[in-house]
């Protein structure tokens, strides 16, 4: 049952850059191309994962979907980590009114839960791709920040920079390279963990309709293949799979590097 | 330190308002051209409109008009039902309370019991098959889940809507996952500590170490995390009322934001500010009661 | 720890299931469930406009005339009489005496008129009953049952106007207890529609913004028009609309008994409820215009006819019917529906599908594929149409295929989607579109003149022409019904050779009720029914 954590590492990988790169490698049919006469197909030689019921090519959706949904949640991500960390680093280790106003910051994002807070901010940013991201990776900033306050908190108070500061040798610079060596396993956990809330959030809000129709984008496909689920529930499935294959290889690296920076 | 914490949760309160209240007004365009829109309204009417809501006013005015009206009970008035957003919501309030306390029933009992069998089931198999649930609902998304038993189920189960245990089942088993990984990790953990392997020693049965060294000591350390994923749940809800068709909290705010009807996603920005909030207070304060060592730190 | 968990969870789901079993009604009353469609942003039929608040208030009010729908023809309502001048200016109506509102008021010249000032009080903000009255300069009450309408020209639409529920005659007593009659001090638009007084065959009993809508059977209700003909016994007494905006599931709903009636249900679940002995498919044709795309003539490229005429020719109208809506409506040719009065069939198959013909049109207009990208391009310019796509009634679907049609041709579509009329309204602002998808409803087509009159605010293809101005201002003024009728006749043909708009399929209303449910029928206009009429058996086991 145990499996190596890098092998679980390089399967993901290897999972990420099918949908990443490999899409126009795997497939030549578009993945918007209707074809009225054709739908709801099961797979056969010509659709490999049949059709869906506006006649679309559901393996060449998949593909491309996968590729909008997982860089849309990369970018959320990256939006969430770069914002989330720096708000971090920076009231830990600055003096206590800037840190407090901070900690009040990330406290009241904090107290409005996550998929609501996006949908407050979907208010302001409208539909479409860029304002998912961006609801999503804002929603994602005040957790980031408070778990990367903390532990810069501890990195500070390790022997090192105790000893460094009473020999007087510590610069500015040395303490910024010192937190971020020290931060960098933590944070690449836990980008792990937004990425898969990012997944999951983008999922849902496109399957809420913040999407635009019509779209090759997991979410989109779930809710699309609601109008023929009576007909055939089948193109239901090949998303949702992709989701969890996702989700599950995520959760299993997130939980073997938290046992091993634990103990 | 009691009066400390509670000044603080009144102040994170404000701040998180006051932050949905100021996006909610900077952005280009305002309500009443939205809603112009949707109703067909001339210019001239929209003006009326504008001025009827004090939107004509500058933001600081509006912003002690909103907190004054706050501080009288008026949360504000929704632009397209013309209803006080305290009533919309006190109107909507019983089926997403009555969803999340049972959701968060289910998400408990399953949390435990799957932690707990996934650590001490009898069989491989079942040691295996929770492990795999619990995994399974952390990574299933709750709106495919839904979606299959809205369809599979309704051939069995009349009146879908009327029935409050399907869709509590299926937000508990979503939400249970933080809770069931937690009992499994702290039942793993508790497994190796010196005192457990002392009591082993001594002949104690097996049931007696795990109810009175292994459970209670967790109990808890639990209690956060149960309340943190309360506001997971809250998240959920807005799906599963959604999927099962429900009216309830979640409903109304993913129908004002569609609609940008801002007094109404604003008053329930407040309201789960303050659920949330409320909530922590209450789970810091059971810690310290039931951990010795905070209560005797804090005193 | 683990089976007595396992008892708990089975304990605290049995609870759940017991407290969320529905409570038991009083077997004498039949209740049923209508299933609404949309969240509607308001049900005050003075001042709000949807469709769906004419399905729950057409059983709540009555109106001064009303149309038969088997004839079509106008007759009294609480008018029993009316009398129109020789110049089509003044309208004399003779009201009922023995007309009683659901809070007791009794009905008279009095209330019609207070109803009138509350409609045309401009803070009342009203979005349609206001102009169905048309050019109205004023109304008198000569005597407590005689009502008069005054116009400042000849206005035929107007009876029709009268006959629909957003004209609906309230309380008077009602309208005041809310500040909703003008004069009051505070006056307030909003709450009337929560306390709504009518004297239909349904009284109003409660609104839930969001949740549900009750009424209740008014067992008093003697004077309604002569084609409400409610059956003996099994009448329906109280009816709970609710509101399920999924689409997908609302077959499931219907099912599973939910919902006893519901209305536009996806095509798909149409054809597979058709084998259901326990559902009934009800499908009703809309009048009014068709599901239709608007063509921008103030924009390139759509400012070209050979462009609009192309875009015509190369969509396949016979497909999208077929595939989106598995054949349940009809293909539209024209600017107004089949079922609608006045409908001109000249129209018919005219722009059928030739996607040779639309090549031809572009290239003798200058377009060709220039620079091998199997899209056509003039002067270096590629050809984009630009597609405003509201996400109500298939038609992001519809975009889709239109696209997809057009690109064989070399035609590239951009569709850019709006959340609602909002967006739509600010993509009509930016006018930078070339098609924009609207459609309005009604039995007699003077939707016509906002749509298309030079002068008029909501003419959204920019084209101004003498000609069909003219028409369409003849078309209501004309007191002849052949003139009338050759006005509007003549209207749909300029429309047509115009290619001012894309029409895609005539609209029909995919309703479905349970099989207790007998006599259901509609009113002329299509959406509304007349639940007056029906009646509910008991679920045969």
């Amino acid at each position: 049952m145990r499996v190596s954590s890098r092998r679980i590492m390089l399967a993901l990988i290897f999972w990420l850059i099918c949908f990443l790169l490999l899409p126009p490698l795997l497939t030549s049919a578009s993945p918007t191309q209707t074809h009225p006469d054709q739908q709801l197909r099961l797979p056969s030689a010509d659709y490999l994962l049949g059709t869906d019921y506006l006649g679309r090519d559901i393996w060449s959706r998949l593909l491309y979907g996968g590729q909008n949904t997982l860089l849309q949640a990369g970018l959320s991500t990256f939006i969430a980590m770069t914002i989330g960390s720096a708000l971090g680093i920076v009231s830990a280790i600055s003096r206590s009114i800037v840190d407090r106003l901070l900690v009040a910051l990330i406290n009241a994002m904090l107290a409005i839960p996550g998929l609501l807070l996006a949908l407050v901010l979907l208010t302001l940013l409208g539909r479409g791709s860029g304002a998912l991201i961006a609801a999503i990776g804002i929603t994602q900033i005040a957790p980031v920040a408070l778990i990367v306050r903390t532990a810069t908190q501890q990195v500070l108070l390790t022997d090192y920079m105790l000893a460094s500061y009473a020999m007087g040798a510590t610069s500015w610079h040395r303490v910024r390279v010192h937190v971020l060596r020290m931060l960098t396993p933590l944070l690449l956990t836990y980008g792990l963990v937004v990425f898969g809330y990012a997944i999951m959030n983008g999922a849902a809000l496109a399957f809420l309709g913040f999407q635009s129709p019509g779209t090759a984008d997991w979410g989109v496909m779930l809710a699309e293949a609601r109008n023929s689920f009576r007909l055939t529930p089948w193109p239901a499935l090949p998303p949702g799979l992709a989701i969890i294959v996702t989700m599950m290889l995520l959760n299993r690296i997130v939980t073997q590097r938290d046992k091993h920076t634990n103990g | 330190m009691l009066v400390a914490r509670i000044l603080s949760a009144i102040a994170t309160i404000w701040l998180a308002t006051t932050l949905a209240f100021v996006a909610l007004r900077i952005l280009p365009g305002d309500p009443v051209s939205a809603q112009a829109g949707e109703a067909g309204l001339s210019s001239s009417q929209a003006e009326y409109q504008r001025e009827l809501l004090g939107l004509d006013q500058p933001l600081a005015t509006q912003y002690i008009t909103y907190w004054r009206g706050i501080s009288a009970g008026d949360w504000g008035t929704s632009l397209y039902t013309g209803l006080p957003v305290t009533i919309m919501i006190a109107q909507q309030a019983l089926p997403t309370f009555q969803l999340a306390v049972s959701s968060m029933l289910v998400a408990t009992l399953l949390g435990f019991l799957l932690g707990y069998l996934a650590v001490f089931g009898q069989l491989n198999l079942i040691r295996h098959v929770s492990a795999l649930l619990i995994d399974l609902s952390l990574a299933v998304p709750i709106y495919w889940t839904g979606t299959l038993v809205v369809f599979v189920v309704a051939f069995w189960v009349d009146d879908l809507r009327n029935q409050l245990w399907i869709p509590a089942t299926v937000l508990g088993f979503h939400v249970s996952s933080g809770l069931a990984r937690m009992v499994r990790t702290q039942l793993h953990d508790a497994l190796k500590q010196p005192y457990v392997t002392v009591a082993r020693s001594q002949g104690l049965l097996p049931r007696t170490i795990r109810q009175k060294h292994i459970l209670q000591p967790i109990l808890a350390t639990l209690l956060p995390v149960i309340v943190l994923q309360f506001g997971y749940l809250l998240s959920g809800t807005v799906i599963t009322e959604s999927i099962f068709q429900r009216t309830g909290i979640g409903s109304v705010l993913l129908r004002a934001t569609l609609l940008q009807d801002y007094p109404v996603v604003q008053g329930i920005v407040l309201l789960m500010a303050i659920i949330y909030t409320v909530l922590t207070l209450i789970s810091d304060f059971g810690v310290a009661l039931l951990d010795p060592r905070i209560r005797q730190g804090s005193s | 720890m683990g089976r007595r968990s396992i008892a708990t969870l089975v304990l605290v789901m049995t609870v759940l299931a017991a407290c969320s079993a529905p409570p038991s009604e009083a077997p004498a009353q039949n209740r049923i469930i209508y299933g609404l469609t949309l969240q509607v942003s308001g049900i005050d039929p003075h001042i709000n406009q949807s469709s769906e608040l004419g399905i729950v208030l057409r059983q709540v009010y009555d109106t001064l005339v009303y149309r038969d729908p088997t004839t079509r023809e106008f007759v009294p309502g609480l008018a029993e009489s009316w009398t129109i001048s020789e110049d089509g200016l003044l309208y004399t109506f003779n009201l009922r005496q023995d007309v009683a509102f659901h809070d007791g008021t009794p009905m008279n010249a009095e209330s019609v008129r207070l109803n009138f000032d509350r409609i045309v009080y401009p803070d009342t903000l009203s979005q349609k009953a206001r102009s169905l009255l048309g050019p109205i300069v004023a109304y008198r009450v000569p005597n407590d049952y005689t009502f008069e309408i005054e116009l400042n020209r000849p206005y035929a639409p107007l009876l029709d106007g009268l006959a629909q529920v957003y004209l609906g005659i309230a309380s008077p007593s009602a309208l005041a207890t809310v500040n909703a009659l003008p004069g009051m001090e505070e006056y307030n638009t909003l709450l009337y529609q929560y306390h709504q007084v009518g004297t239909g065959p349904y009284r109003f009993v409660e609104y839930i913004p969001g949740d549900r809508i009750v009424i209740e059977r008014n067992t008093d209700y003697t004077w309604g028009p002569s084609f409400y003909t409610p059956p003996e016994e099994d009448t329906i007494d109280v009816i709970e609309y609710r509101f399920f905006d999924d689409a997908a599931t609302r077959s499931v709903a219907l099912e599973s008994g939910e919902a006893d009636i519901m209305g536009e249900l996806l095509p798909a679940d149409g054809s597979s409820l058709s084998n259901n002995a326990e559902v009934q498919l009800e499908p009703v044709a809309i009048p009014g215009q068709p599901l239709q795309f608007y063509m921008n003539t103030t924009v390139a490229p759509t400012d070209n006819l050979a462009v609009r005429q192309a875009l015509l020719y190369a969509t396949d109208r016979e497909a999208i019917v077929e595939s989106i809506f598995q054949g349940f409506s009809p293909v539209a040719w024209g600017p107004i529906s089949a079922s609608s009065l006045y409908y001109n069939s000249g129209v018919q198959g005219v722009y059928d599908y030739n996607p040779a013909q639309a090549i031809a049109l572009l290239s003798s207009a200058g377009y060709a594929d220039s620079d091998d990208d199997d899209m056509l391009d003039l002067n270096g310019d590629p050809l984009i149409i630009r597609i405003v796509q509201p996400p109500w009634s298939q038609l992001p679907e519809v975009a889709q295929l239109l696209r997809d049609q057009w690109a064989a041709v070399g035609i590239q579509a951009v569709i850019e989607p709006v959340p609602g009329f909002a967006g739509l309204m600010d993509k009509i602002g930016e006018a930078e579109y070339n098609l924009v998808a609207f459609s309005s409803y009604g039995l007699q087509p003077s939707y016509l003149i906002d749509s298309f009159m030079s002068t008029s605010e909501q003419n959204w293809t920019g084209y101004a022409d003498p000609n069909l101005d003219t028409a369409l201002a003849n078309a209501i003024s004309t007191q002849d019904e052949d003139d009338r009728s050759f006005q509007y006749g003549t209207a749909q043909a300029i429309i047509m050779q115009q290619a001012l708009i894309l029409p895609i399929r005539d609209t029909v209303n995919l309703n479905a009720h349970r099989s207790t449910i007998r006599g259901l029928s509609f009113d002329a206009y299509g959406w509304f029914p007349l639940m007056v009429n029906a009646s509910v058996v008991a679920e045969e086991q």
